[in-house]
């Protein structure tokens, strides 16, 4: 699963590694940020899911968008647990 | 904290200099959680003001272990309980989208589970560093924006001033509880 850390607070991204879930940032990955289209081709090569509030350009089979009221690492992972479900 | 962490206003990154510089005391921080709490005391249930009682109660040890964990309990059932309210409200869309929609009963489902979610945190055993005011900083913002856009004479209702609406006060928020734990590290000094 990859992540535009850009919109979430600083530490969650290892809070969510602590928890068990695979996340890389886009600039972890990439280094910079590389375009929507080489991350989607990526995703999918992989078989992960972006984080993001771009649902158009990544499309439902690959976007998770969170709302905003969700920001601590407990409501995350509520809600990615019951999105990742398969 | 050197003078120059004092200027950090993530409490993240406040804790995490706690921690690294050995100051990091587990009754520190939930006498945290419960003033930042206390800071939105008028947004919280009876129930969970009783809870942030129990956790004041504990670190000024008046509390046993074991009634904190009981407390925690109650609280831990009441988030799980809140947060089915605010699953069955979600927006109904395709695919893994986990937005809601703007609305009086969605608000109050939101500050129902932040609610629980401030009690259950507080009344934590094991309250680390990594565990933060998160709920009581969304609380005050949720359980206000929308009302605020809402009523403001000449806003556009839309969901993107709603959501900055919201960010202006949770970032406020965040800010007077770096300046609350911050005051709290020089009291104890």
């Amino acid at each position: 699963m990859s992540i535009d850390s850009n919109s979430m607070r600083r530490g969650m991204v290892d809070q969510l590694r602590a928890r068990g879930f695979n996340v890389r940032t886009v600039a972890e990955i990439f280094g910079s940020d590389p375009g929507d289209e080489v991350i989607k081709s990526l995703a999918e090569k992989l078989g992960g899911r972006v984080l993001t509030n771009n649902m158009k350009d990544f499309g439902r089979d690959i976007a998770i968008r969170i709302d905003p009221r969700a920001t601590s690492i407990d409501t995350w992972t509520r809600i990615l647990g019951e999105a990742l479900e398969p | 904290m050197s003078t120059d962490s004092y200027s950090a206003d993530d409490i993240h990154e406040l804790g995490q200099i706690l921690v690294q510089s050995g100051k990091f005391r587990p009754d520190l921080w939930r006498e945290f959680h419960c003033l930042c709490c206390r800071s939105v005391w008028g947004f919280l249930t009876n129930e969970v003001k009783a809870a942030v009682i129990q956790a004041e109660r504990f670190f000024s040890n008046h509390l046993s272990a074991a009634e904190l964990t009981a407390t925690n309990a109650g609280m831990r059932a009441a988030s799980n309980f809140a947060w089915e309210v605010v699953r069955a409200k979600k927006q109904a869309t395709a695919g893994s989208d986990a937005m809601w929609p703007l609305s009086d009963d969605v608000d109050d489902a939101w500050c129902a589970y932040l609610n629980a979610e401030c009690g259950r945190v507080t009344t934590e055993a094991d309250l680390t560093a990594s565990t933060t005011p998160e709920s009581a900083a969304s609380l005050i913002a949720w359980a206000t924006a929308r009302k605020r856009v809402s009523s403001a004479a000449g806003a556009s209702f839309t969901r993107a001033n709603v959501e900055s609406t919201w960010q202006r006060i949770h970032d406020a928020e965040e800010k007077k509880q770096a300046r609350i734990l911050r005051d709290l590290v020089m009291r104890k000094k």
